[in-house]
């Protein structure tokens, strides 16, 4: 493989996280509990059970599986929020997350601010920003407003802001969360153009989403999640093809690790 | 840019150094959990990339005053109230007519409120921007430096007050003032390196927010702020305990030379010997606590 190439590589990756909500620490709500559960083991809940998988450039992968099945994590896990419990994930290339489109901005600040605001939150320079100002105004039709605070903006207006600020930015790797869907039919068929050639223009796209046809439209690899394991990984046809059948529904997946028995991979 | 986590179960004993070598040696950016300057590390990343917490410090306190007639001037104008009512009000009660006790009360309380607000929002200041975090920015040091140059910003303007203060009163402005070129740095150094392990601390235990507020609400009081230390009346009674009390060490600093034109060479080897002591505690905690922060959130 070519050294300057981007690639995600994951080996037997696992995430835990102990189990425990703020009432069952609370001293009030447990005094007793409290003390004796001092220096007890944890319970711990296995979210990623023992993942591995490699992509590489060109790869445009699809996360499908139910609620639960561990997408979200997975995604969070690639964009560096959250750390491997165990196992080895190596990541190269520039990541960009676009896990929620609106991340960061402030509504009481003007479309203006939040393109600024937006950009240095992406790595940009001022000069950068100001660069593709022209660009995302025209995109989003929003010049006329633009020094108005995006609370009046319909949330339209704001989505589609938040949608040009995000794909003005290159990158490597591109992580797409669900959100894609929302909004009218007519943003979302202005944006899917733009929205491609975002795509086009990363070597890796990871797209986590219950949407078949917008899975098969941009991806061309399928990873089927169920419990935190691949129980798939293929073509994206026949990876949703999986998912719909019984057979996704059949597998079961002990309580503790052990899933390795149960992964089917079909390359 | 080259990420690399690397973790094994505790039972492995072995952590694979050969390939973190290998990836090093690719021109990447290494990064690894268990390094414990990973705080620097951070800081200095944050530092060349200054776009998003400058500015972010700036609109937050732009939007704060927007949509008031007298905006910015509001930070002013609440100092300046408070300066004048309670100065005249405790030069009476502690029986001390002396002019000069509105540059102590002015230069007191404008630095106490920026050490109390950056302090008190550290504690919270991860829950505050969880979204982000979740999101996938996880530039943690960032959201520390946007709080503390908002609190600066504030401090910019209130500060104002403290030194119309000491121009009115008859405080002499000597070469002593020169001093303050090393203190104000060290003041600065010393609250950030408090605020990077509070902002740790409170992520994990939330009790820490009500937990600081109690303690500093309690250190207003017995800092020598609206009192004086030198009064032999009933200041003294307290002022026996003043050693003891840190925020007496950070105000005293810059007030010292400014204010009472004295060099306070024991109070700035205190500060001074405390800095690398708060910051490495700081780089321990948050080394440790980084890969958590979004899980405690």
């Amino acid at each position: 493989m070519a050294s300057d190439q981007s690639f995600i590589r994951a080996e037997n990756v696992h995430f835990r996280i102990p189990l425990m909500t703020r009432v069952g620490q609370s001293l009030r709500a447990n005094p007793i509990a409290a003390i004796t559960g001092i220096g007890k083991k944890r319970n711990l809940r296995h979210l990623i059970r023992g993942m591995s998988f490699e992509f590489t450039g060109g790869d445009r992968v699809g996360l499908i599986g139910q609620n639960g099945a561990g997408k979200t994590t997975l995604l969070r896990l690639l964009a560096s929020v959250l750390f491997p419990s165990a196992g080895r994930l190596e990541i190269s290339g520039m990541t960009q997350s676009l896990l929620n489109v609106s991340m960061g901005m402030q509504t009481d600040a003007t479309g203006l601010e939040n393109i600024y605001l937006r950009g240095y939150s992406a790595g940009l320079s001022s000069q950068e920003i100001t660069k593709r100002i022209p660009e995302i105004l025209d995109f989003a039709q929003l010049e006329s407003v633009i020094h108005d605070p995006i609370s009046t903006y319909s949330s339209g207006m704001q989505l589609r802001l938040a949608f040009a600020v995000a794909t003005s930015v290159k990158a490597e790797i591109l992580l797409l969360d669900e959100w894609i869907s929302a909004g009218d039919r007519f943003f979302v068929e202005r944006s899917k153009r733009r929205l491609l050639d975002h795509i086009d223009s990363s070597e890796i796209l990871v797209f986590a989403s219950h949407n078949p046809e917008m899975l098969q439209e941009l991806c061309s690899r399928g990873l089927v999640l169920k419990q935190g394991t691949v129980v798939f990984d293929g073509d994206i046809k026949e990876a949703l093809d999986f998912y719909e059948s019984d057979d996704y529904q059949a597998i079961h997946i002990p309580p503790q690790g052990a899933a390795k028995t149960m992964t089917k991979v079909a390359q | 840019m080259e990420t690399v986590v690397e973790s094994t179960a505790p039972r492995d004993a072995q952590r694979s150094g050969a390939a973190l070598k290998k990836d090093a040696g690719s021109g990447g950016t290494l990064r690894d959990r268990s390094s414990k300057l990973v705080l620097f590390q951070d800081l200095l990343a944050s530092l060349r990339a200054p776009g998003f917490w400058l500015y972010g410090a700036w609109i937050d306190t732009s939007l704060r005053f927007r949509s008031q007639a007298l905006g910015a001037f509001w930070m002013v104008a609440s100092t300046l109230v408070f300066v004048l009512m309670i100065g005249t009000l405790y030069s009476r009660v502690l029986r001390n007519s002396s002019e000069i006790y509105y540059a102590h009360i002015a230069t007191g309380f404008v630095l106490w409120a920026f050490i109390q607000g950056s302090l008190q929002e550290s504690t919270r200041i991860y829950f505050r921007n969880r979204s982000m975090i979740q999101n996938g920015y996880v530039k943690y040091v960032d959201y520390v430096l946007r709080m503390v140059g908002g609190n600066l910003i504030n401090l910019a303007y209130t500060v104002l007050v403290a030194i119309g203060a000491v121009l009115i009163t008859p405080v002499l402005v000597t070469s002593v003032d020169f001093v303050l070129l090393l203190t104000v740095p060290l003041f600065m150094l010393a609250v950030l390196g408090m605020c990077y392990s509070l902002s740790v601390v409170g992520a994990r235990y939330p009790d820490i927010a009500q937990t600081s507020q109690t303690i500093l609400r309690l250190f207003f009081f017995i800092t020598p702020i609206i009192w004086m230390p030198t009064s032999s009346g009933r200041g003294a009674a307290i002022g026996a305990f003043m050693y003891a009390n840190p925020f007496y060490y950070l105000v005293e600093i810059i007030r010292g030379p400014l204010v009472y034109s004295t060099i306070p060479w024991f109070e700035i080897g205190i500060v001074a010997a405390a800095i690398p002591v708060i910051w490495l505690v700081a780089a321990l905690v948050y080394a440790r606590a980084k890969p958590y922060v979004p899980l405690w959130i």
